[in-house]
């Protein structure tokens, strides 16, 4: 079974401080919370108000649409503090995206699932390139594309459509090159 | 206001003298269509088949034909000068691709067509069109530039391309890059 067309990774995701572990019924609770936030309203595409509702919806397209994690501390797999997800955008590229949780911000978490799962899709799923765009207003997720590895390519200008409103986009790549 | 409509630099006339026109694809034009795309440049930047078959250029054209946003660019007479085509991506977002027969080159037909598209584009909505072009086509990256694109960067091993993944320039253009 597929999930966006990537595999599940046969080994835990994991870097000795934060992992990357599969969705839990009993996450919803938590990414409602999370998902309240004003930060994060503005710069990806969950919706604002966020019901119970919008999580069920998220963590089904998690796993449909794209192989998705709830990202936890290395050693409390219980609690969420962020997401993070990668979907197949053809061609061998591979797309992430990810959001972390107000009090977890600052120290590193989403460069480190961003290091996970790009250097993953690369070097064992298969991938040419993975990617991910930022708006170019959002300089901490912008810091954290850059210290997981991938490197800035170019502004798309008006790339990002967010809740009706375009957004310049700032585009990162990473290349099996990047990992020689 | 270099990038206005009005200051746009015209095409030198065609030494056929002919208008540049856009035109559905008919069925009639595959032998316009199999002599110009067996030609040394085309198979050095596009990936059709080498060499192209009648057979190649019936299954072109029904193509085609059925797309909504694809074009042939031709002369005085009716003949064939190229081809250009818009690919919704998505979001508002047009994806743009176009070649030039061997015949038409250097005389602005290339660009002339390809602003003709970006009108019909704007006019159908689009909110931002895009192309890529290998760093090594110079002519392909000014037809481009032309037309009144905007380089934006450079996209890392982006996509097999004739047994490599060359890097790829991203042009950009919105709706204002052209309007006054």
């Amino acid at each position: 079974m597929t999930q966006g067309d990537f595999p599940r990774p046969e080994r835990p995701l994991s870097d000795g401080v934060v992992a990357l572990r599969a969705w839990r019924e009993e996450d919803v609770p938590a990414v409602v919370r999370i998902c309240q936030d004003p930060e994060i309203a503005r710069f990806t595409r969950v919706p604002s108000p966020y019901t119970e509702e919008d999580a069920r919806g998220f963590m089904e397209r998690h796993e449909e649409e794209e192989l998705g994690f709830a990202i936890v501390d290395a050693d409390d797999h219980d609690e969420v503090i962020g997401s993070i997800g990668l979907r197949d955008d053809g061609e061998g590229r591979g797309e992430l995206g990810y959001l972390v949780a107000a009090q977890a911000r600052g120290r590193g978490v989403a460069s480190r699932a961003v290091r996970l799962l790009a250097e993953w899709a690369v070097t064992e799923a298969g991938r040419a390139r993975v990617q991910l765009y930022t708006r170019v207003d959002n300089p901490a997720s912008q810091r954290a594309a850059e210290k997981a590895g991938l490197r800035r390519e170019g502004v798309l200008r008006a790339y990002m459509l967010l809740k009706g409103e375009r957004h310049d986009a700032v585009i990162f790549g990473m290349t099996s090159e990047d990992l020689a | 206001m270099s990038t206005s409509r009005a200051t746009w630099p015209r095409p030198s006339p065609l030494s056929s003298g002919g208008p540049v026109r856009l035109r559905r694809w008919r069925e009639d034009d595959l032998t316009a269509l199999v002599e110009a795309l067996n030609e040394a440049e085309i198979a050095r930047w596009m990936v059709f088949p080498s060499p192209f078959t009648e057979a190649d250029g019936r299954e072109f054209l029904a193509r085609q034909i059925a797309a909504s946003g694809s074009f042939a660019v031709t002369g005085e007479n009716d003949t064939l000068l190229g081809a250009v085509w818009v690919r919704d991506i998505g979001e508002g977002r047009g994806q743009i691709g176009y070649w030039t027969a061997a015949r038409a080159r250097g005389r602005g037909a290339a660009s002339e067509a390809l602003r003709q598209l970006v009108d019909r584009a704007i006019e159908l909505g689009y909110a931002r069109l895009q192309l890529l072009v290998e760093p090594a086509n110079a002519a392909s990256a000014r037809v481009a530039e032309n037309a009144g694109f905007r380089r934006e960067g450079v996209m890392r091993g982006w996509m097999e391309l004739r047994g490599s993944r060359p890097d790829l320039i991203m042009y950009g253009l919105l709706p204002g890059d052209v309007s006054e």
